[in-house]
């Protein structure tokens, strides 16, 4: 989905969400909810206080995991 | 054949990257506001500028002065981030707006308070002869204390929404 799409989903400018995916803005609970629910997910697996790990070292753990 | 670059674009389109004009082209082809530091910054130091001569040089040319300042910095407020043509702000948007008002209105007030100060200290002071002060008597006088206010409150609000901005993103578009 483009940051413009969920924009308009969850009424923000489409740089908000760009703010939002970098870390630079932290949301109301209205708008975490709308992004949650545009997502179907709970909320806490959008937004954490601890920064989530990338793809590559989610990959990375998986692979010395096995 | 291979692409060579001619060196004197190249140097050009350095130079033109240097200023920060394209970047700030193509942000606000894309309706984004700009982060602006050095423009509201310049129009304070008019600002100050301007009330300074209306009280130590000339009334009219001070006046002038501050007035001049405050036409440019109005359609400056239209490029920065407490602007936008239909007033659709998202909550971002609005609590940087917020944001920067409030902090413009507090340096405001606190010039206005300062400054009441200032002055009935300096007229009491002027009554028992130990100094004097500079206080607005003629219409331009208070007309130029009002420009210069509206100057302030702005150009501040313009810096402190601007900080409060994060760094434009590199992939807009996406």
């Amino acid at each position: 989905m483009s940051r413009k799409a969920l924009a308009e989903k969850v009424g923000v400018n489409p740089q908000t969400i760009g703010f939002l995916e970098r870390g630079d803005y932290n949301p109301s609970l209205e708008l975490a909810l709308r992004v949650s629910q545009v997502f179907k997910v709970p909320v806490e697996v959008l937004f954490s206080f601890r920064p989530f790990p990338s793809v590559a070292e989610t990959l990375l753990g998986q692979g010395e995991s096995q | 054949m291979t692409y060579k670059a001619d060196p004197i674009a190249e140097k050009l389109d350095k130079l033109a990257d240097a200023t920060g004009m394209p970047r700030m082209q193509r942000q606000l082809a894309r309706g984004s506001a700009l982060r602006l530091r050095y423009f509201p910054l310049t129009l304070l130091a008019f600002a100050i500028a301007g009330l300074w001569v209306q009280i130590a040089v000339s009334e009219m040319f001070g006046f002038w002065i501050l007035m001049m300042t405050w036409m440019v910095t109005l359609p400056l407020q239209q490029v920065g981030p407490l602007w936008k043509p239909k007033g659709d702000y998202d909550e971002r948007e609005a609590a940087v707006l917020r944001h920067g008002h409030f902090v413009g209105l507090m340096w405001g007030f606190g010039v206005v308070l300062l400054g009441s100060l200032a002055m009935g200290l300096g007229k009491m002071g002027a009554q028992i002869r130990l100094w004097d002060i500079w206080t607005p008597t003629s219409g331009f006088d208070w007309l130029a204390v009002t420009f210069f206010l509206l100057n302030l409150e702005l150009n501040i609000a313009l810096l402190a929404a601007s900080n409060a901005t994060p760094e434009p993103l590199d992939d807009e578009e996406e």
